[in-house]
């Protein structure tokens, strides 16, 4: 066979070589991994972690494809995206937290210490709660109405002695103490001062006075008060009582009206007017006609003439 | 030793010990529905999926480990390790990643556990650890998404880029 020159342009291609590399490209190209048979891609995503399936979600539309078909891998992926997305939210997204976050010296200081924002800057002084609480046991000085009242609701229970009760004088609205039935002295009585007390028993420390009715106990241990009427039996028995009431009768209550009024001490009066130095809290007085209770400080609008402001 | 010859795609004749051709559980299928017995020598099996170079690399492979214990059977719940490929196939699966996928096409044919295992495993470690944009460059993938698609992607996962 001649080999004469070739003419121009034209060259001798080995048809074996060139099918091989064709054959080469032609793989080449087609190998993708997606191509890949169902089981063989089932076991590859299985040895990835979910960290690794997330960025293999973001390679190409059709790894993507493969890894969503496949739910139970995918979830995995899911699952770490929301996990890691409350996480940071939790955390306030790091930078986020410092534009939140008010700069104050010490957040400053606490960052600056260790150089990496973020790591303890919502670390700062802590105050001391018990004291706080202590504090708040005690009402300050409070500007508004209401709280102004609390203060001297809470000033005038300091002074409150066994058995007696704060209620709000109708007039000024200030709290008065009620009269107290452990001691004739701070209940107010008038017109004892002619009768001496008679101690009943030392197990049951009790008073009886004469008054309107036959006879008043004032017990010390019950803070009761015992009117009794024994005009038939002529016994100041405590058996013959004929009633009892609390020493803290409502207002308008006629037999508080006449114990009040009519049994008193030169020390009561004194108490009364204010005079007792030890205890300055205005007191409850009630006006004799119409039972109207106020403090010793108002009197009573309706009877002006029976002053008992002192 | 009884031998078996397996015939690859593009004419190539392989004589195989027995035994180690009955490591593929699809010629030993074949094998027991021809009624071949290990006496049985010169039986010529076809396999069309598989070529010469291929299948010389599967037969290296299963000669290097016909004494391995069989396979542990699939459990969901064992940890799925890739860090425990031995050194040989480690060296025998240096290739080109066109060989490695048609080693694995070829052992996914033959029903060769073992191997489709560790070609598994190696192929979980090039995409274990790297970037989407390192995973395109290793496996020649072209990024076809969208910028909406992108951004669609970057919103899902910006909680999951670290700052």
């Amino acid at each position: 066979m001649a080999t004469g020159k070739l003419p121009k342009g034209v060259q001798v291609v080995n048809p074996v070589a060139t099918m091989a590399s064709r054959s080469k490209q032609r793989k080449r190209q087609e190998f993708q991994l997606e191509n890949l048979p169902h089981v063989v891609l089932d076991k590859i995503l299985a040895y990835l972690s979910p960290e690794d399936l997330r960025r293999f979600y973001q390679v190409s539309k059709a790894w993507q494809n493969t890894l969503v078909s496949r739910k139970r891998v995918n979830s995995l992926r899911v699952d770490l995206v929301e996990k890691i997305r409350l996480n940071k939210e939790n955390r306030a997204g790091g930078n986020l937290l410092e534009s939140v976050t008010p700069h104050t010296k010490e957040t400053t200081e606490a960052r600056s210490h260790d150089g990496k924002p973020g790591s303890r800057k919502l670390l700062g002084p802590v105050t001391n709660s018990t004291s706080s609480i202590r504090s708040a046991s005690k009402p300050r000085n409070l500007s508004t109405p209401s709280r102004s009242r609390v203060m001297l609701e809470y000033e005038a229970g300091k002074h409150l002695l066994k058995g007696q009760v704060l209620f709000r004088c109708p007039d000024c609205r200030s709290p008065v103490p009620s009269p107290v039935s452990t001691s004739y002295r701070s209940i107010g009585l008038r017109q004892l001062s002619t009768h001496t007390p008679k101690k009943l028993s030392s197990s049951s420390p009790s008073l009886i006075y004469d008054s309107g009715f036959d006879s008043i106990e004032v017990s010390t241990d019950s803070h009761q008060v015992s009117f009794a009427d024994h005009s038939e039996q002529g016994d100041t028995s405590t058996e013959e009582i004929a009633m009892s009431f609390i020493a803290t009768p409502e207002p308008g209550d006629r037999r508080w009206n006449s114990v009040e009024s009519s049994l008193a001490t030169p020390d009561d009066e004194s108490f009364a007017n204010g005079n007792n130095d030890n205890n300055k809290e205005p007191q409850s007085t009630q006006c004799p006609n119409c039972s109207h209770r106020f403090c010793c400080k108002c009197q009573c609008t309706a009877h002006p003439e029976n002053n008992l402001s002192l | 030793m009884p031998v078996v010859r397996l015939q690859s795609v593009d004419g190539e004749v392989f004589p195989v010990d027995v035994e180690i051709a009955r490591m593929s559980f699809a010629i030993r299928n074949m094998l027991d529905d021809l009624g071949v017995q290990d006496n049985d020598a010169e039986e010529v099996i076809p396999l069309p999926n598989v070529t010469g170079p291929i299948l010389r690399k599967v037969i290296e492979w299963c000669t290097h480990h016909k004494d391995d214990p069989p396979p542990p059977e699939e459990d969901d719940t064992r940890e799925k390790r890739t860090d425990d490929i031995p050194a040989w196939d480690q060296e025998f699966l240096r290739v080109d990643q066109a060989v490695l996928f048609d080693i694995i096409l070829a052992a996914n044919y033959l029903d060769i556990k073992g191997l489709l295992d560790v070609t598994c495993k190696t192929v979980a470690n090039m995409i274990k650890g790297k970037t989407p944009e390192e995973i395109r460059k290793l496996f020649n993938i072209k990024n076809d998404f969208t910028p909406a698609e992108e951004e669609q992607i970057r919103k899902e996962n910006e909680w999951c880029e670290e700052k």
